[in-house]
This record gives C-alpha cells, sequence and structure tokens, in this order.
C-alpha cells in the first residue's frame, strides 16, 4: 500500500507545499547552525562574559571613552629567582582611590587620565612613577603591576628606565578588561604567556641586548603611556582578544604548520598508494586476488583505537616515535580509499586500457597515462577525505608524539581544558582558527563528498 | 597531476622550513640530558619554561628537555612507562601515586635524602605523606589543594544568617542553608536560588570523616604478635605501638579494611543526602554539575559553592563580593580532603643525581614562588604558602584561610585499589542521592552495606593476587 505522507503527491508542489518544505528546510538548516553561530559567538567573547546572567548572542562592547582614568599600584620587580621586590605602592598618591583589592598595600594609586579627541583623533597620556626598590635582589626578570583597566581598549606602553638602559615595549597591551588585573613586563624573551593574564614583552633599547638582564637596584623609572584608539579599533581589540590570548599562550602557528605537512603528505601518500593498490585489485588478475581484496577490505571493521597499541609498538622498533615519519607513514594506507578507487576504476572502460596496451605501454604506464587521468573526479574525493580526516586526527598524534614542536593543532586545542576547568572563549576561538583550512576544503571541494559517497556504492 | 606536484613542492618546502627551525631540544657537549615531563595546560607550560631555564642557568652541565603532555597525564605516564620510554623526572598526584609506586616505577629517594640531609620538615607533613609508599619516599610534593567552600556574603548578610563561616558546626551549617534556599526576585522575575551544592564521591567522604566515620581503614600488622593496630594515613610504623602488645611498629606490614557501613559512617552519608535539598536538580554528572554550579554562584543564585583557591582566583573577576568557609564541624571534628601534586623520578633514569638536582628545583622555593604568584595551589613549602608570595596583599581574599585549612585536612592514603572502590562508591552515591520518590533510590545504611561488599570483594582479590604474586 502506497503511504501518502501529509498529503504529498509527486509532481510540482502547490504553494502551501513549497512554502512548508521551505519552512521544514530553514528549521533544519537553523538547528544545524546554530551550534556553530554560539561557537562564533564564545570565541568573540571574553572571559568574563560567561559569568553574566543571562549569556547573551553577542559579545558585549563597551561604549567608546574618549576620556577617563586608569589606576596602577604596586610596582614590583621578580628577579631570577622569582623574588619579588616593591618598587612602588604609591601610599601617598590620593589622585585615584584604589578598592580594598589593591587598598591593602598601599593607600592610593597612580593616575594615568587621559582625555582624548572624541572618536578616533590620535592622543596621548602619560604617568611617570620614580621607583626606589626596596632591597638589592639580584637582576630582574619582570616587572609586575596591578592595573585598573576600564574596558577602553586603548593601548598601554610601559618604558622601564635606570642608568645606562631603557627596556620599551613591542606590541602595547589594550586595555579590553574592567577592573584590577595584574599586568606583567617581560624584561627577557618569553615563549609563551600564561593565560588569561595581560602581559608585555619588553625589549632593551639601549645598554645591552634582551638577554643582559639588569639589577634590580638600578631601576630608576617606569612609565605608563596610553595610546588613544579609533572606536573600530577598540571594538575590533574586544572582538579579537580571545584569538590573541589562544595564539600567543601556544606555539600555534608551529602546529599550524606541522597539522598542514602532515595532511598534505598523507593525502599524497594515501592518493598514490591508495590508487596503486586500486588498480592492481581491479584489473591485473593474479591468484587469490579478490580473497586478498576481501581480506584488506575486512581491516575496515577494525576500530581504530585497536591498532594504537600495535603501531606505536611498530613505530617505537623503527625509532620513528616523535617524528614525522610516525605522523604520515601509518595514515598513507587505506582500505578505504582502495576499496573506492577499486569500484571506480572498474566502471572504466577496459577498451582504453587495452588500446593502451597494444600501443606498448607497461602496466604502470597505464595506469599514469589512462587510469589516473580518467580517474580525477575519485582521486580528488578521495584526497578531500583524506586531508579532513589528516586534518582533523588527534589521537594517533597525541599518542606518537611527545615534543612541543611536534604537535599538531588538533592536539593544541585540548590544551586549553585542563583537569579542573576549561576557557570556553580561547577554546572556542583556537578552534575557529584551526576550522579554517578545514572549511577553505569543503567549500572548494563539496561536491566529491557527495559523489565520495555516490562511488562507494558504486555497483560494478 | 598539477595538483599533485604542487602538494609535493608544498610538502618539500614546508619539510625544509619545519626540520631547519625545529629547536634545539638537546644536549650540549658535556651536559647530561634529562626529561621533564608535567601536564601541557598553558599556565603550566609558562611556568614550568620559565623554571627548568633558570635550573639550567644555575645547573650549566644539565640540559633539561621539556615534556609537555596534553590530555590525560595518567594514561601518557603509564604508555611511557610500560614502553619504557618515561621521562626522568615525572609528575606524579596523589590519585596514581600508589599505583606506579607498587609496581616499583619510581626511585627511592630515601638514600638521596639521606645522603644530604634534605630537610622533608620543610613541607607540609600530609604532602610529604601524599609521596610515601611502603615506609619509603618515593617523590617530593610540589602544591596541595583541599576542598573548602566559597560563600556569597551579601546572600549571608541579606538571609540573616550569622554563623562563623570558619568555625561552624553541622547544624549551623543546615540552619544556614535553610534561610539562603529560597526563591529571589531578579530583574522582576522571581528566581528560584540554592544553598549549596550536590556533594560528590569525594566530598561525601568528607561528611563521612566529620561524623568520626572512615572508609579504608589503615592498619599495621604488629611483626611480633601478629595483631592489627588501626593507626591514621600519616602515620610512620617506626611511631607507632601495636594495639595488643605495645611493641613499636618499625617494619610492621601496612594493611587496608574497609569501614564504610560503621554507624558514624552511615551518619555522614546522611547529612550528604540531606544537603540534597538545598542543592540545584542533580545534572547528568559531575563535570556538568560543576560548570553549571559555577554559573549560578557567579550570577547570585547558589549562596555556597566547594572551591579552593583555583576557583577563588576563577571568581575574582565576577561581581560577587564571595568569601573563604570551612566545612562544617560534625561529631568527629572538622575534616576537608587533602590532594597534592608532586613530581618523582623514574627508577630507570640514567641519570638519578642530577634527576635528583631538577627534583629538588622543580619543588624548591624558586619554584614554589612562581606557583604561589599562580594562586592556583597552595605551595607545599611551608615558608612560601606563609609568605606574601601566596598571602598576596593586593586579592581582596585572605589565602592564609587556605593555608590555615591544613590543620583539618585528610590526607587519605589512595591504595592501588582506590579507583575501583571509589568508582563503587559514586554507583551506589548515585543511588542514594536519587529523588525520594524514585524506587531504585537505597538509603544510607544500604549505601554502606553495599560498599562494604564490594570493598572487601576488591581488597580480598587484591590480597590474592599480591599473595600469588609474592608465590612466584
Amino acid at each position: 500500500m502506497k503511504i501518502n505522507w501529509f498529503g504529498y503527491r509527486p509532481g510540482r508542489p502547490n504553494a502551501s507545499q513549497s512554502i512548508a518544505l521551505r519552512v521544514v528546510l530553514l528549521a533544519c538548516v537553523a538547528t544545524m547552525i546554530l551550534p556553530f553561530l554560539w561557537m562564533v559567538s564564545t570565541a568573540l567573547k571574553d572571559e568574563k562574559a560567561f559569568q553574566t546572567d543571562p549569556m547573551g548572542w553577542l559579545p558585549a562592547i563597551p561604549p567608546y571613552k574618549a576620556a577617563g582614568t586608569l589606576s596602577i599600584d604596586c610596582v614590583r620587580a621578580t628577579n631570577e629567582d622569582f623574588e619579588d621586590v616593591l618598587l612602588a605602592d604609591f601610599e601617598e598618591c590620593e589622585a585615584a582611590k584604589a578598592p580594598k583589592a589593591v587598598a591593602r598595600a598601599g593607600q592610593g594609586a597612580l593616575a594615568l587620565t587621559y582625555g582624548f579627541p572624541r572618536e578616533g583623533g590620535a592622543g596621548r597620556a602619560e604617568a611617570v612613577c620614580a621607583v626606589k626598590p626596596s632591597r638589592e635582589a639580584g637582576r630582574a626578570t619582570m616587572i609586575s603591576f596591578w592595573l585598573h583597566g576600564d574596558g577602553s581598549g586603548h593601548r598601554l606602553r610601559v618604558r622601564v628606565s635606570g642608568k645606562g638602559f631603557t627596556y620599551r615595549c613591542g606590541e602595547p597591551l589594550p586595555i579590553t578588561f574592567e577592573g584590577w588585573k595584574e599586568v606583567y613586563c617581560f624584561l627577557r624573551p618569553e615563549e609563551f604567556d600564561p593565560l588569561g593574564r595581560a602581559l608585555l614583552q619588553l625589549h632593551r633599547e639601549s645598554g645591552g641586548d634582551d638577554d643582559d638582564l639588569v639589577p634590580v637596584a638600578a631601576i630608576e623609572e617606569v612609565a605608563f603611556r596610553l595610546e588613544s584608539v579609533s572606536r573600530a579599533e577598540q571594538v575590533w581589540a574586544r572582538l579579537t582578544h580571545s584569538f590573541r590570548v589562544a595564539w600567543s599562550s601556544m606555539p600555534f602557528g608551529r602546529f599550524f604548520l606541522n597539522s598542514l605537512f602532515i595532511a598534505i603528505a598523507v593525502t599524497i601518500g594515501q592518493t598514490l598508494t591508495s590508487s596503486l593498490a586500486a588498480y592492481a585489485f581491479a584489473r591485473l588478475e593474479f591468484g587469490g586476488r579478490d580473497k586478498l581484496f576481501l581480506a584488506y577490505l575486512a581491516t575496515m571493521m577494525i576500530p581504530g583505537t585497536v591498532l594504537i597499541v600495535p603501531t606505536f609498538l611498530l613505530m617505537r622498533w623503527l625509532d620513528w616515535f616523535d617524528t614525522y615519519w610516525a605522523l604520515i607513514v601509518p595514515a598513507m594506507f587505506s582500505a578505504y580509499g582502495t576499496f573506492m578507487l577499486r569500484q571506480f576504476f572498474k566502471t572504466l572502460p577496459r577498451d582504453l586500457e587495452e588500446a593502451a596496451r597494444i600501443d606498448g605501454c607497461g602496466k604502470l604506464r597505464v595506469w599514469y597515462h589512462v587510469i589516473l587521468p580518467l580517474s580525477r573526479p575519485a582521486l580528488a574525493t578521495l584526497a578531500t577525505f583524506t586531508f579532513l580526516g589528516s586534518w582533523e586526527a588527534f589521537q594517533w598524534p597525541l599518542f606518537a608524539t611527545k615534543s612541543m614542536h611536534m604537535r599538531v593543532v588538533q592536539v593544541g586545542l585540548s590544551s586549553f581544558q585542563d583537569k579542573y576547568d576549561v576557557q570556553y572563549n580561547l577554546l572556542m576561538a583556537a578552534a575557529l582558527i584551526v576550522m579554517v583550512p578545514t572549511l577553505l576544503v569543503f567549500i572548494f571541494n563539496q561536491r566529491f563528498f557527495t559523489r565520495g559517497i555516490v562511488m562507494s556504492g558504486m555497483k560494478e | 597531476m598539477r595538483f599533485a606536484a604542487i602538494g609535493t613542492i608544498i610538502v618539500i618546502c614546508l619539510g625544509t622550513y619545519l626540520a631547519a627551525t625545529r629547536p634545539v631540544e638537546r644536549a650540549g657537549p658535556g651536559q647530561v640530558e634529562l626529561r621533564f615531563a608535567f601536564p601541557a595546560s598553558a599556565s603550566s607550560l609558562s611556568s614550568y619554561t620559565r623554571i627548568v631555564r633558570r635550573f639550567m642557568e644555575l645547573n650549566p652541565d644539565i640540559f633539561v628537555k621539556l615534556e609537555p603532555v596534553v590530555g590525560d597525564f595518567r594514561r601518557a605516564a603509564q604508555r611511557d612507562l610500560v614502553a619504557n620510554m618515561a621521562a626522568d623526572v615525572f609528575l606524579s598526584d596523589d590519585d596514581d601515586f600508589a599505583v606506579f609506586a607498587k609496581d616499583g616505577h619510581y626511585l627511592d629517594l630515601d638514600p638521596l635524602i639521606r645522603q644530604e640531609n634534605f630537610d622533608l620538615d620543610a613541607y607540609y607533613r600530609q604532602a610529604v605523606e601524599s609521596f610515601r609508599w611502603n615506609e619509603k619516599q618515593y617523590g617530593l610534593p610540589s602544591v596541595w589543594g583541599c576542598s573548602l567552600i566559597l560563600y556569597n556574603k551579601d546572600l549571608f548578610a541579606e538571609a540573616g544568617v550569622t554563623a562563623d563561616p570558619l568555625n561552624w558546626t553541622w547544624s549551623e551549617f543546615l540552619d544556614a542553608l535553610e534561610k539562603l534556599t529560597k526563591p529571589r526576585i531578579r530583574d522582576g522575575k522571581s528566581v528560584p536560588c540554592y544553598g549549596y551544592v550536590r556533594d560528590n564521591q569525594a566530598h561525601a567522604m568528607c561528611h563521612i570523616w566529620q561524623a568520626g566515620g572512615t572508609i579504608l581503614q589503615r592498619q599495621f600488622v604488629c611483626p611480633d604478635c601478629g595483631a592489627r593496630t588501626d593507626v591514621s594515613d600519616i602515620a610512620h610504623a617506626a611511631e607507632a605501638a601495636c594495639g595488643a602488645c605495645g611493641r613499636n611498629l618499625a617494619g610492621a606490614q601496612e594493611t587496608y579494611v574497609g569501614r564504610i557501613n560503621t554507624p558514624e559512617a552511615v551518619r555522614g552519608v546522611q547529612f550528604a543526602v540531606d544537603l540534597m535539598k538545598y542543592a540545584p536538580r542533580q545534572q547528568a554528572n559531575n563535570n556538568s554539575e560543576q560548570s553549571m554550579n559555577r554559573e549560578l554562584f557567579a550570577t547570585g543564585r547558589l549562596a555556597m559553592i566547594r572551591g579552593g583557591p583555583f576557583s577563588a582566583a576563577q571568581f575574582k573577576d565576577t561581581n560577587v563580593n564571595f568569601g573563604i568557609a570551612y566545612y562544617p564541624a560534625g561529631p568527629g571534628g572538622r575534616w576537608t580532603r587533602f590532594y597534592c601534586d608532586g613530581f618523582a623520578i623514574w627508577s630507570k633514569t640514567k641519570h638519578p643525581q642530577e634527576a635528583w638536582r631538577l627534583l629538588k628545583f622543580v619543588c624548591g622555593p624558586q619554584a614554589m614562588r612562581v606557583h604561589a604568584k599562580d594562586g592556583s595551589s597552595i605551595p607545599s613549602l611551608k615558608a612560601v604558602a606563609e609568605s606574601e608570595y601566596f598571602n598576596r596583599p593586593d586579592t581582596p581574599w585572605d589565602e592564609m584561610k587556605f593555608v590555615r585549612s591544613i590543620d583539618h585536612a585528610r590526607f587519605m592514603r589512595k591504595t592501588p585499589q582506590w579507583d575501583e572502590v571509589s568508582s563503587q562508591m559514586t554507583r551506589y552515591l548515585d543511588l542514594v542521592m536519587m529523588d525520594a520518590n524514585a524506587s531504585a533510590r537505597i538509603s544510607p545504611q544500604e549505601f554502606g552495606d553495599a560498599c562494604q561488599k564490594e570493598i572487601d570483594r576488591i581488597l580480598a582479590r587484591a590480597a590474592a593476587q599480591d599473595a600469588a604474586t609474592a608465590g612466584k
């Protein structure tokens, strides 16, 4: 019996059916796309946005501030043995009263008052404090201070100077946060930034290079300079906050290149090995060919997780652990790729191949000059699948590498969650960055996805 | 083919670039290479990069290769130990310590400690004990933590709670919860507000202690008369006396027995169940519950949340005016759980002396200052924990409250079977904490009896395995 679902009749739908169909499709699209939009929205927020009720879709951007006051307190130097020395706590300064958070250390704070032309004119404000180390304690590696931010997005630069030396900021610090926050100014080059902290990397401008540390006792002055930004720059700084912190908290550049290198190498390798194997299984005649193919195909039934330990042992035996070989070679062979290409090769007319053989081509030349050019769609499909699979691989790269410089992006992403907590905004920002190549490959090759599925089920 | 050629060129160029820019992570001439493994959260990566750099400056004969481990550190350590490729010095926490110590993966530090009279008394006793197994020291502590309570001062004032949250008792705690759990008006709408959160297995354990009970009782078997004497988890055999013959128990065998169905333990579980009506409804699992509770607390709808230094650092950016409270005291006293991270040396290291130098440094005062300033856990070195590095003059809360909680922070020695015991307890705790009308719900006494049965089975099986291993 033929069931007539919802009064549907084959043929051209009428207007109401058409509208209903579109509504259903739009609802499906919305269901699928909402989590992605939430991910984008999360990446654009800062840490504080997760502690508001109710959580909004859009990141909160404060109004433009052309005038205001930042408060600075408890300026300290840290020496090589991580000992702190108080440089200034502004007890006499009454320009801006610090809240209890900082008032415990001093009665007031240094005021950095600014008044910039509205909406984007250039302007600067500066506050300088002469400092006196409370004791002599080695050489300074870091200057830290508490800053009461106003979320204005204006950029703070710090200069540390003394007898015969001056340290200046490389990248300024956008004041995207509100309330008190400790700001760290590294005087020697640091590889990674601690999460959630406001950081400045200072460079020695005169009197030596970055690795020559100066005695804490020699520091005489710390100057704070606020540079105005336009409204557009303020919004940009706010929206890209999570992206900047995520990118600088890990060597993501290296992770990115590692992933790219491995994904492309695996794609080329797997396409090559699969097409050779598929050609053999589709065209060459040898005893037990089909049984061998079935056996090879049966390996698809074995979950990848089960293979991790034996593959790991093999990599150890070959001394490939923590090398690119371990990440590329095991992924270069695929039963799925072989199966898919074999099915495709079987649909190609044998006449072309026989003509080439009559012209004197060997088996390898037939594969290269006849089979491969005719199989471009299938090869592109396989390449797309392989690239995406390799880019998204997590478990094996996690298992097969140890060194930081060998990590791939997917492994790097998991660093934003530790034993106790997940940094959602940073995780989502990093995930968005990582998604870019995947999205590009998908956008340009989406037709191969459906084709790949069709080809896998193709009859001989 | 064009794409294949382009791809090949990219692979060659990228490969060459990556090989050329690969950081030099090998020891120079005359240097000993040590490998150092730790969990790779972004903050620990930054801390240990700086700590190890300083160590290498002070010890130019040693090169330390950092091995930050992403994901489950315990699984990664197991892999490395089994594959015979563990780092020379690696992180250990009290959850996995006993398992690895029992299997002989850690270097016995006692000879090194004796060799230079290394002062273990500089660390908190519970922290040192966390890395002791079968009367041998296998690791040094780094940072510790314990479960405390953060409370919303404004909600307390509004509800008229007057009990001292550092000295309260079970009844005062329940009284406070009664006042705090009620709907409140937020933005013109009535929203439910809660007093406390659901306790999981680790925290129900604290209530069992507060009631005077315990889960696993540690005992020493007297080598002379064979009698078993109950001892605390931090007692040393050489300091204990046999309860039967009164002789010193030096050299006594250590054993454990389940005690979870005693009236005291059951009373503790009953207290945990009594707290349920002041908590938001249960979530699917502990992880989802934690994030939901954090949101409720940050938005002023939850008056108290379990937490420690880590949580305080997390909530400092919120608008919540919070204070630090201790767990309430029950009939058995005031207790909370103690947990600790530390480092140990791989038993197969080729450079034990150099590894010992590194171990001392990463658990020494310099490294502790870095952790102290990070503020998310308490340094194990007393001098640093009680200094300005941890007790920051510039934070709104008093960190010394965390430090002083050491007086009632109880270290529970986690035997190699603890994981299994704990998962069984979790399973039954889910049943005891079900809604009152749920058919599968069990009573606290049934919980105690069921857990006791499981613990007896687990311990008996472990004893049989040990006997079989000893027989071989």
